[in-house]
This record gives C-alpha cells, sequence and structure tokens, in this order.
C-alpha cells in the first residue's frame, strides 16, 4: 500500500486481529462442498448437455441406416459416447428406458475408436480439429451418423456438428459426409440445420 | 422491515452449522428422487429455442421462466454492433439508458438514474463474482470496468430487483456477465486497434482446453486515449483558457483476467487500473488543469467449486478476495494563481465466501438456498489538504454482513409455475432486511408466457454515505423498493418474438441530501410507472431485426416533481445484415432518447445516435476486422450533469471512428 499512498504504510494488525471471524464461513463453504462431494460419485450435466441429449436422441428418429446394416445384430440402438463424460451422463438419463423402432436406447462409452461396430450414432467430445479429423478417417465410410461439438467438426468430414449460436444449441450437417457413410438425413432435419460442404481436399479425394 | 439495530453480531456459527446441516439432509435426500424434466419429448424447434440463461434464479434456466424480463446480449451481438464497453452492450437493451461525465459512465434504467451514484443500485456480477465494490458499492460499466468485452460470452439482464436472490444492490437490475469459456476460444488472439481522438488499444488472449484435464484462460489489454479538445460555454473567460480543455480528457486502462478450471474447481484472478482526467472543471478544479484526475484500481482472486449430480442436485461453493482502490487529484487556488493539490484515497478490502444448493425434491420442483457471508477487512478513508504534505484524514472502519436465502420454483400443473424466494440479510452496522419475490409464470399455449412478478429489494448505505462523505450520516437505513410487474413473451412463427411489459415501482427512504442539515438521509420516496414493448426477428436469409420502446413516467411521491435524469421515452433498432456470408456482415443501431430534466430545472434535449458497424471474417484464416462509426450523423447531444457540475448538461462524442483487427491462430 505504500506505492498508493507514498508516505503512509499500512497497518496490518486490525486485518489479522479479524481474521478468526472467518473461520465458520470458510468452513461453513468448504463442509458443504466436500459433504458433498462424498455422497455424490457423477459429475455435470447441465441445462446444455441436457439440451444436447435430446437432440441425439431426437436425430435417431430423423435419421434411416441401410437395412442390411451389420450393426442391426446388436440387439438395441447405441449411441456411443467418446471423451465427454458429461454428456453421457446427460444422455444416460435422457435415452433411459426409451426405445426406437423397437430398440431400446444404450449409451457407450468408448475408450479409444478402435471398436466402433455397434455404434449406430457416435459422439465425438474434444475440440481439436486436427485429432477429430484422423478420428473421422477411422469412421468414416461405416454407416454410423458422427456428431461432433467441435468449429470445422462438418467441413472435415463429420455429418453432424453442434454450434452455440446467440446462447441456444443449433447444429450444421454435412450431407455429402452422410452420403458417404450411407444415411439417409429427413428433410424436416436438414430444413433446421446449418448446411455445411466438405472442405476443399475431402472433395479432391474423392 | 429493519430491525436488530442492536444487535451488532451476525448469524453466530452455531446457526450457520444448523442451516447447513439442513441443506445437507435435503441433498442427500434428493439424490434419491427420479428425474427433473424430460427434455426428449420436445419439438426439435422448442430444443433449438432454449436460451441457457443462469442468472435470473442462480442456475441455468430458459429465459421463459426466468422470474424476470430478461434480455441476453451475447459475444456474437458485442463483434457485429462494435460494442467497446459494457456501458455500450447495456445501452443497447430496452429501458436501459447511461450518463457519461467524462469521468465515469452511469447507468439508468426505467427512468432512474440517480446523479453520481456509481452505480450502486445495480448489482454487477462476473462470472457470479460481485463487481460492486464494499466503499461505493460502485459497479463500473465504462472503461473503468474491469471486463474486457472480447472476453464476454453473454451478457445476461435480469430486470426488477433480485435482492430475494442476492441481497444489496440487486435494486433495479442484475447485470450477469459470462465470460468465455476456453474451449470455445481456443488458441491465441491477437487484438489490436485505433480509434478516433488518439486512441490505441490491444489485447492478447490465449486460451487452451488440455485433454480431459484443466483448462486456461489469461488475457492482457491495454487501451489510452489522448481524448478531446472541449469546449464548454460555462468556462468562457480568458482565466479558463476561454472555455476550451485541450488536455485532461485522458483515459487510460490496462487490465489483466485469468480464469483456470480443473474438474469441479474454477479460479479467477482478475485486475484492472485505470487512470481518467476529468476536463469539466468539476468539484470546482482550476479549470484546463490535467492533473484533476481519478484512478480506479479493482482485483480480485475468486475460488469456485462446482458440482451437480445426476439427479439434478447442484452445489457451489465460492470463497474470494477483493481488493477496491481508488485515488482523486482535485487541484485548487490558494490563492489564484497558485495550485495546490487535494489528494484523497479509499480502500476497502474485503473477504468473503458464499454457498449454494439447487436441489430438484420432486419432478415439480427446484429449490435453491444459499448462505453468503462477507467480511470488509478494511474500509479506509484518507485526505491531504496540501500533496504532498501531512495527512488531515485517516480514518478506517471494518464490517461484516451474511445472508441466507431460499427459493422454490413449482410446477403446478402443466402451463403454470411459482417462483417464491425469500432472503435475509443481516449488516453489522445498521441491522437487517428480509426481501420476498414472487413470480407466477402461466403458459396458455406452447410459445406464450405470461408472468406476474411482485418483488422486494433493498440497498445498503455505503460506508461512503454512512462516514466518509460530505454529507455523511450515521444514522441511513437501507432504501427499500417494491414492484409489480405484469410480461407477456410469445415466440411466434418464423422466429419472431414479440414481448411487452408493465411495471410499476415503489421506492421508498431513499439516500438525498436534506437542504436544511446538509446530511444525507432516508427522505425520498419515489413512484414510477411504465410499459415495455419488445419486437425480434431473425429473418431465414440472415437479417436480423429488433426494435424496442420503453414509456415511463417516475416522480417524487411528495411533490409529484418528474425525477432528473429520467426520459420519459426510449426506443432502440438494431438490425444486422450478412452482406456476403459471414464474410462480410453490416450492423446498425439507432438509440432514441427523449428528453430529460436536469438539475438546473431545464430540459437536455431529446436525440437520436446511430451507430454502423461492419465486420469482416474469415479473409484470411482467423483475420476478424471490425470498422464502426459512432454517432454516424454527427449529432449534437447531451448528458445532464450532476452536482458537481457547473454545466447543467455535459456535451456527448461527435462523430467517431474504430477500427479494430483480431487475428486468432
Amino acid at each position: 500500500m505504500t506505492v498508493e499512498c507514498p508516505g503512509h504504510p499500512r497497518r496490518y494488525s486490525r486485518s489479522i486481529g479479524r481474521a478468526p471471524r472467518l473461520v465458520p464461513a470458510v468452513l461453513c463453504a468448504l463442509a458443504l462442498a466436500f459433504l458433498q462431494r462424498a455422497v455424490a460419485q457423477e459429475s455435470a450435466s447441465p441445462l446444455e448437455y441436457q439440451v444436447k441429449a435430446a437432440f441425439l436422441f431426437n436425430f435417431a428418429k430423423f435419421v434411416e441406416w441401410p437395412s442390411d446394416n451389420p450393426r442391426d445384430a446388436e440387439d438395441g440402438f447405441v449411441i456411443c459416447v467418446f471423451e465427454d463424460e458429461s454428456l453421457a451422463q446427460a444422455l444416460d438419463q435422457a435415452v433411459s428406458g426409451k426405445t426406437v423402432e423397437g430398440r431400446v436406447f444404450r449409451v457407450r462409452r468408448l475408450q479409444n475408436l478402435d471398436d466402433t461396430r455397434s455404434c449406430r450414432m457416435l459422439y465425438l467430445g474434444g475440440s481439436d480439429t486436427s485429432r477429430l479429423v484422423a478420428l473421422l478417417k477411422s469412421v468414416r465410410t461405416t454407416a454410423v451418423l458422427t456428431v461432433g461439438n467441435a468449429p470445422g467438426f462438418t467441413r472435415q468430414g463429420g455429418i453432424i456438428n453442434f454450434i452455440m449460436q446467440d446462447n441456444r444449441v443449433r447444429f450444421e450437417i454435412n450431407p455429402e459426409a452422410a452420403d458417404r457413410a450411407g444415411l439417409r438425413i429427413s428433410s424436416k432435419l436438414l430444413q433446421l440445420a446449418t448446411i455445411v460442404r466438405d472442405a476443399a481436399n475431402l472433395e479432391h479425394e474423392r | 422491515m429493519t430491525d436488530d439495530q442492536n444487535d451488532p453480531r451476525l448469524f453466530p456459527p452455531a446457526r450457520y452449522l444448523l442451516a447447513m446441516a439442513v441443506w445437507i439432509l435435503c441433498a442427500g435426500r434428493a439424490l434419491a428422487q427420479p428425474l427433473p424434466t424430460d427434455l426428449t419429448q420436445l419439438p426439435l424447434e422448442q430444443l433449438m429455442s432454449i436460451d441457457v440463461v443462469y442468472g435470473a434464479s442462480k442456475h441455468e434456466q430458459k429465459v421463459t421462466e426466468a422470474p424476470s424480463f430478461v434480455s441476453v446480449v451475447t459475444s456474437e451481438d458485442i463483434a457485429r454492433y462494435g460494442y467497446r464497453t459494457l456501458a455500450d452492450v447495456l445501452r443497447s437493451v430496452h429501458g436501459f439508458y447511461t450518463t457519461y461525465d467524462r469521468n465515469y459512465t452511469y447507468l439508468g434504467v426505467r427512468g432512474f438514474s440517480r446523479p453520481s451514484d456509481y452505480n450502486s443500485r445495480f448489482l454487477l456480477l462476473l462470472d457470479g463474482h460481485r463487481m460492486n465494490d464494499d466503499f461505493y458499492g460502485s459497479a463500473y460499466v465504462g472503461t473503468e470496468s474491469l471486463v474486457d468485452v472480447d472476453l464476454i460470452d453473454r451478457v445476461e439482464i435480469i430486470r426488477g430487483p433480485s435482492s430475494s436472490l442476492y441481497g444489496t444492490s440487486a435494486f433495479f437490475a442484475v447485470v450477469n456477465v459470462v465470460t468465455r469459456k476456453p474451449a470455445s476460444y481456443p488458441g491465441l488472439h491477437l487484438s489490436g486497434g485505433g480509434a478516433s481522438y488518439g486512441t490505441p488499444s490491444g489485447s492478447v488472449t490465449f486460451a487452451r482446453a488440455f485433454e480431459g484435464g484443466p483448462s486456461v484462460l489469461a488475457s492482457g489489454s491495454a487501451y489510452g486515449s489522448r481524448g478531446q479538445s472541449l469546449f464548454y460555454k460555462e468556462y468562457d473567460d480568458p482565466l479558463s483558457n476561454n472555455g476550451v480543455v485541450d488536455k485532461g480528457d485522458y483515459d487510460r486502462y490496462r487490465r489483466l483476467f485469468t480464469t483456470a478450471t480443473f474438474k469441479d474447481f474454477t479460479f479467477q484472478l482478475a485486475y484492472n487500473n485505470r487512470d481518467k482526467g476529468i476536463p469539466t472543471g468539476a468539484y470546482g478544479t482550476p479549470y484546463n488543469d490535467p492533473d484533476t484526475s481519478t484512478l480506479d484500481e479493482r482485483r480480485y482472486f475468486d475460488m469456485r467449486y462446482d458440482h451437480t449430480l445426476p439427479s439434478g442436485t447442484a452445489v457451489q461453493a465460492r470463497f474470494y478476495y477483493d481488493r477496491y482502490y481508488y485515488r482523486g487529484i482535485y487541484p485548487y487556488y490558494s490563492p489564484y494563481p497558485t495550485i495546490l493539490h487535494y489528494v484523497e484515497h479509499s480502500w476497502g478490502y474485503w473477504v468473503g465466501t458464499d454457498s449454494k444448493v439447487t436441489l430438484r425434491p420432486t419432478a415439480r420442483q427446484t429449490l435453491t438456498g444459499g448462505l453468503e457471508y462477507r467480511d470488509n477487512l478494511e474500509q479506509r478513508f484518507l485526505w491531504k489538504n496540501v500533496d504532498p504534505g501531512p495527512v488531515d484524514f485517516d480514518d478506517r472502519r471494518s464490517s461484516a454482513e451474511g445472508g441466507v436465502y431460499v427459493q422454490d420454483e413449482i410446477a403446478v400443473s402443466k402451463s403454470v409455475a411459482l417462483n417464491l424466494g425469500l432472503r435475509r440479510d443481516q449488516y453489522q452496522v445498521f441491522g437487517g432486511s428480509t426481501n420476498p419475490r414472487a413470480a407466477i409464470i402461466f403458459n396458455p399455449g406452447e410459445h406464450t408466457t405470461l408472468k406476474a412478478l411482485f418483488g422486494d429489494a433493498f440497498r445498503a448505505p455505503t460506508v461512503y454515505e454512512l462516514y466518509y462523505g460530505s454529507h455523511a450520516n450515521p444514522d441511513l437505513i437501507p432504501e427499500k423498493i417494491r414492484t409489480f410487474e405484469g410480461v407477456v413473451e410469445h415466440y411466434a412463427r418464423q422466429n419472431l418474438l414479440i414481448a411487452g411489459s408493465v411495471y410499476k415501482y415503489l421506492i421508498s427512504d431513499l439516500v438525498s441530501v436534506n437542504t436544511t442539515t446538509s446530511l444525507f438521509e432516508n427522505v425520498d420516496r419515489v413512484e414510477s410507472q411504465g410499459i415495455e414493448l419488445e419486437i425480434d426477428k431473425t429473418f431465414r436469409s440472415g437479417w436480423g431485426l429488433m426494435y424496442s420502446s420503453t414509456l415511463q413516467d417516475s416522480r417524487d411521491a411528495e411533490t409529484q416533481r418528474l425525477l432528473t435524469n429520467s426520459p420519459h421515452h426510449l426506443a432502440k433498432l438494431n438490425v444486422h445484415v450478412p452482406l456476403k456470408r459471414e464474410r462480410l456482415s453490416a450492423a446498425l443501431e439507432a438509440q432514441y432518447t427523449s428528453r430529460r430534466l436536469n438539475l438546473g430545472g431545464d430540459y437536455t434535449p431529446s436525440f437520436t445516435i446511430v451507430n454502423l458497424t461492419l465486420l469482416s471474417r474469415q479473409i484470411a484464416r482467423g483475420l476478424e476486422i471490425s470498422a464502426s462509426v459512432y454517432n454516424l450523423f454527427d449529432t449534437t447531444y447531451f448528458d445532464p450533469g450532476s452536482d458537481h457540475h457547473v454545466q447543467d448538461m455535459l456535451q456527448q462524442d461527435g462523430r467517431n471512428y474504430r477500427l479494430k483487427i483480431t487475428w486468432g491462430f
């Protein structure tokens, strides 16, 4: 404080003398936090995740998968989630006990992308675009609906991407990517989405 | 509702712990309860229209569910319209207006703006952290603000009283500023700009979310403005440089802002230092003396813990350390032409904690409860009549305050919801205040919401008003406001929102100077009523249009005289047009303010200001260029002065420009 009031050093005695009054308040806040933690094992699912989970649920109704899909061997409709525990939890809540075309929804958390055979839908968390490009390559021509949450996800070959716009959850669709995967997206969904084309380099590959 | 005047003790620990135990028990029980709401049953269109707003009920909710008339301004709006400060942001929403005296920017809403109240009747939150300081209660929104608008993700403006959740200062409105999350603003962003009146500025921001681990955002910015050469006819004599001020309008700030998140913990460190020359000759200072200035410095450290369980139960605990410092240099003649410097300093250090639990005991209820405690370790005022020289006055105080609140949101039926809240605040200095709020929210159809709102709020007298101001009076009690409001929000087809509000405010025990005793006293009573209308439309082609209008009347309840600085009519028009998709867009805003009574008894004339911004993105990778013209038609307009000024009205900026380039990689 000497800097601010030249020649008038500040005396600390008063504030130190007052410190004990804080103790109950701090204890209270910390105890509250930690006791709560002891009761709880799971983690966050605020409204944004709930909304996204509801979208994922809805996508299942507006997308047609090829009828000769080997994924049908699996006895449920599996949504795979890679690297987004918060969303996976919201999804657990959202789809529990629900069915689509007579199939029970199931949420699978993936540790890696080695085995995506059972996935009808694959949600890729994380926002590192270059890494996502690599991940997408491994599933690009298989009949899996890829959904992301990163800028540029659809341009790089992802099928659907969540974007936040004016505080609301919106989504982009890349129809070319859906074609490659053999998926048919209903016009209803396409109408509501922002349509995104492949980035140039992908087009050349085709 | 003030009582317990004789009991200086705040909540003793035993009571604290008891209350805490009750919440924990409730929370524990709530874990076993079923899911709150099922969003999967909503049609896609409605999912797309869910706004995620936090501040109105202290937890995320849809705008239509908020117990208030809420506006949200997003980072997109800020970029589109070229907003420079929080004041620009707030001026753009219905019911709000600002007054700039070339030193601080004062907020007004719905016809109420007290001269030089430092916005202490507004609560400003930065990521939930209370920004109002503990000395003047000031909430800064101009260049003196701590927030860099480029770091803002959104600003939630919650009109009406919210003391039932937030305690003091949540009197006219709560402004909750939410900063960007590192994941949504990744990489390194360099920004530089230049504006009229010799105003360079720049900022560096780095943000990164590490895979499965911590995320960080760090930003530093600096701004400098030489200021204008101004003319005030009140000073038009040879002894005052013929009314011309050619130095002394300068404005400089430095800011730092960092956030780090790891798992459920968030740490925040923020700092701002602003030095402003006062060019108006305010407080009887010699005219055109560049030494006349104020310095404001604000910093805080905030540590937060958030945890949400699948049942919807959420817990938050916060601990913070804050500091505010002010220095004013006021030269004076003694005698003419000798100039001496009167210098005053005031500062406050405070620490505090708050904790909050949101739980959903049944599918139809959301219960929020919390505790707050603040210890003002030091509130100090010091002045020297001659600087450099001996200290003529040096006094310090300390005080503490706390609050406990509970809010219940109940879905009575499919279409009717109730929102009931109550908060008790206890102050060491003057006792306590209890404030309720009640809202009935009715949805007659899928797209229409009707709200009936009732609420009380208070503003605690500040240390400055109690002990240190030239009219200080230690017997002050809190100011009170009681409000009644009806709101309609209708989301019509094709992205059209029509919203309106009718309100009545009754304010009592307002702190004003009693002219006989020359002291601050709880004398004034004010009655205010008005209506507001907003129309918001987004076209498929990307065009956006927003119009709002506020008509109001605020009078002294005894004399029936109009309040000063209280425009009967405010209107705003915002249009944005994508010219070449995201590559180039144009945004135009027009703001009308009707005439305002000033202290001299005359009217400050009405005016309309038009601002235009062109925004270009992605010309090259990561490049964003923004070019703005403010006051496009070079309208001459004025804001009312306060009793610190000889001038009854102060001329505002003419046409001015800003060019800003941001490069992100």
